[in-house]
């Protein structure tokens, strides 16, 4: 996938304001895709990479909350810089409480917006290489034999190879090989690295009897 | 008893001279000498006998006359109570000295007493309501005093524990030796009637209107608990006085005129209708009050029966609901101004935002040198075009606002006043302070928009009020003057005792976004200067003597400003 590092939606039903703030930010170096509605967003911006989206919070039709929501939902990475007429601090508190990179009164500064803007950009391609990463490590770990991912959990919980030898009732040397073929299918030199790449694939450790 | 008598002495000491001694004198001179000598005696037997008879007949003629009286007496009584039995009436003769008690048997009925048995006062007193028997008592012991009539009403308790209520009446028969013996008396059952009354008396009792009945004399003949109540007066303190104690000073001459022409043309009508009626209580104070008048005929002429109904808790009800409907039309103006004022934000923050993007757009082209003349042409554009749209958003709220300005009437400002001293008045009262009026009678009427007059005005007061935070409350007051200027114009001004003007240039209290107070937008005095003069006026403020600021404006009369 191609990623368009510098790319922003920009979802306003005032074609002035619509059409400048596009304008503002190609001189920027950004490419711009405009929309009048929620609802056009959605049609010709189907699940798209990491992005920007600026988003008007009064809108025809769903308003910019509603889409905020529907985004999240979704799973999407867009992330949100809103821009409003009608600015209040609840109303500002909200948007960011729902994870908006910032909440603009109109009319604003540029140099506020294209700060955001970038913001906005950056923590989406955060999330997006961690998405990716995740992916990756989960596509490793399903490369394990059942019992190789039985000794695995046992290893992250911090058992010695005898004591995983005991529980599993296999021999050590048995136990010795499986761990050195996990490290080696999941790429990873040191224990410690194998306790942070199964926190951030979300695989628990293995809790023993007594 | 006649012949027991003894032998007279004289004829005793004859017979013992004849025979015990011989020289007596000789019996011719003795017979000669028998009725001269016996003839007192003679006569004093005979009459003794004649009398004796006399006696003896005149008692047995005195018997059977009055064994015939009694007879004709007794036939009289059974006639009576005959007719008494037709027509439900009890009837009892009682002998006082032997205290018997002939009753009739519609009489037992009445008194629930049987058929048979003995009758005497205690039978009957038994039979009465212990609350009774002492009025009841009373009224016959007069009468017998008095050997004349009696007439009382009584409860009496029933074997079966029902009470019935009699009218009993009687009089005394006076035997002539100066003693009654005799009490004749008829007796009837009066509940229904009682009932009916007492009926009344509750529902005169208990109405919720006060009533007063009145005589043709003007005296108050009968007043309810209520009428007590509304005019703190005992009803004995009311019976028999003129009514025009109830009335207020002020209104009694008119009133008694009033009633004189009722009593001529009777017919019920409602008073305080339309215009303020007043009682007046024990105490002198007033209340307002409506009254419904109605004739009765009586007995001595017409009566008038007022049913008086206390409307101060209407009357402030009504004050109540007025100052709420003002207080919501003045917060419905206070939220068209807001709404109006965020619409008119959102729609200037649209091209706002697009001219700030347009320019900094541009800016940011030339800026790295990848401006061409095209391009700014465009962004230019763009930017005039905004600049356009907001320009039409302005004059078009611009436009609304006018169009308000245009509703002028003929307004009297006297009681533009009024309205909002009456407006005011709760604020007035939380802040301890008194508002104070001088209206000139003869205030010209102005040609002007009365909202936006009052608004004015309101905002001026207001001002006043929270000048004076820091005044002692005693010196807190606002007085609000009208007055008719020399050059005919309508004037009016608002005096506070607060903290006065800014010393150094007191204008500026004038100019928008200036304000003394710590939550004041400071448009107030702007806003109203600018109404005032599009009104053909002027608004000024002066430091007043002896402390305070005296805020003035002045209209020009209708005539003035229709030209």
């Amino acid at each position: 996938m191609k990623h368009r590092d510098k790319h922003v939606f920009v979802v306003d039903d005032d074609k002035s304001v619509r059409t400048s703030l596009a304008t503002l930010l190609e001189s920027d170096g950004y490419s711009v895709d405009s929309f009048e509605s929620a609802a056009a967003f959605l049609i010709h911006a189907p699940n798209v990479g990491p992005a920007c989206l600026v988003l008007d919070v009064r809108l025809p039709g769903l308003d910019g909350f509603a889409l905020q929501r529907q985004l999240a939902e979704k799973g999407r990475m867009e992330q949100i810089v809103f821009i409003t007429g009608y600015g209040d601090i609840p109303m500002g508190v909200k948007a960011m409480k729902h994870g908006a990179i910032d909440f603009l009164p109109k009319p604003f500064e540029d140099e506020a917006l294209l700060n955001a803007v970038a913001q906005a950009i950056a923590r989406s391609f955060d999330s997006w290489r961690n998405r990716e990463e995740v992916t990756e490590i989960r596509s490793r770990i399903a490369t394990l034999t059942p019992r190789e991912f039985e000794v695995f959990r046992l290893v992250i919980a911090g058992l010695l190879n005898k004591q995983i030898a005991a529980e599993l009732g296999a021999a050590l040397r048995t136990i010795k090989t499986h761990r050195g073929r996990v490290m080696h299918k999941l790429g990873v030199q040191s224990v410690a690295d194998l306790v942070r790449l199964a926190q951030k694939a979300g695989v628990s450790p293995e809790l023993s009897g007594p | 008893m006649v012949f027991a008598v003894d032998t007279p002495e004289p004829i005793k000491s004859t017979l013992a001279l004849n025979g015990e001694w011989g020289h007596l004198p000789p019996l011719q001179a003795v017979d000669e000498n028998l009725w001269e000598t016996y003839h007192i005696f003679i006569i004093l037997v005979v009459g003794a006998v004649l009398l004796q008879t006399g006696l003896i007949a005149g008692l047995i003629l005195e018997r059977l006359s009055r064994r015939k009286a009694e007879a004709s007496l007794l036939q009289s009584e059974e006639r009576m109570s005959l007719i008494a039995e037709r027509v439900n009436l009890g009837m009892e003769v009682w002998d006082t000295a032997k205290d018997e008690i002939w009753i009739t048997e519609k009489g037992r009925a009445l008194l629930g007493i049987d058929r048979d048995a003995r009758v005497d006062s205690a039978t009957i007193v038994a039979r009465i309501h212990p609350d009774d028997r002492a009025a009841r008592e009373a009224s016959i012991k007069h009468a017998i005093e008095t050997h004349g009539e009696y007439s009382t009403e009584y409860r009496v308790i029933l074997p079966d524990g029902t009470i019935r209520w009699i009218g009993a009446r009687g009089r005394s028969m006076n035997s002539g030796n100066g003693k009654a013996t005799r009490l004749l008396g008829v007796s009837v059952d009066v509940t229904a009637q009682k009932n009916a009354q007492d009926r009344l008396r509750l529902v005169v009792e208990g109405s919720p209107n006060g009533i007063v009945l009145i005589n043709n004399r003007g005296r108050i003949e009968l007043v309810n608990t209520e009428a007590e109540m509304l005019f703190g007066y005992w009803r004995e303190e009311l019976i028999g006085q003129p009514v025009e104690i109830l009335v207020p000073e002020r209104f009694r001459e008119a009133y008694s005129l009033h009633r004189a022409k009722f009593i001529v043309a009777p017919k019920p009508r409602t008073l305080g209708a339309g215009r303020e009626l007043f009682g007046r209580r024990k105490d002198g104070s007033e209340f307002p009050v409506e009254i419904g008048i109605s004739p009765i005929q009586g007995e001595k002429g017409i009566l008038i029966l007022a049913a008086v109904v206390d409307i101060s808790a209407r009357k402030q009800a009504e004050a109540e609901s007025r100052l709420y409907r003002e207080e919501l039309a003045h917060l419905a103006r206070i939220e068209i101004v807001a709404e109006m004022a965020t619409a008119l934000a959102h729609e200037l923050n649209q091209p706002l935002s697009g001219i700030m993007n347009n320019a900094s757009a541009g800016r940011r082209f030339i800026a790295k040198g990848r401006a061409d003349m095209p391009k700014l042409d465009r962004l230019l554009e763009a930017v005039i075009m905004d600049a356009r749209r907001a320009g039409e958003i302005i004059r078009g709220i611009r436009d609304m606002v006018r169009k308000g300005e245009g509703v002028r009437t003929t307004v009297d400002l006297n009681h533009i006043i009024t309205e909002v001293v009456h407006f005011v008045r709760s604020d007035a009262l939380e802040r301890h302070c008194d508002i104070l009026t001088e209206l000139d009678p003869k205030l010209p009427a102005v040609s002007a928009n009365p909202v936006l007059v009052q608004q004015v005005l309101l905002n001026i007061v207001i001002n006043a009020f929270d000048a004076m935070r820091q005044t002692p409350s005693a010196e807190r007051r606002v007085i609000i003057r009208s007055e008719r200027q020399s050059d005919g114009k309508a004037s009016i001004s608002v005096r506070d005792f607060g903290t006065g003007l800014p010393a150094e240039n007191p204008e500026r209290i004038f100019e928008p976004f200036f304000s003394t107070k710590r939550d004041g937008l400071g448009m107030g005095l702007s806003i109203a200067r600018s109404i005032i003069s599009s009104h053909g006026g002027e608004l000024s403020a002066t430091n007043a003597e002896g402390g305070g600021t005296l805020v003035h404006f002045s209209l020009p009369p209708v005539e003035d400003s229709a030209g």
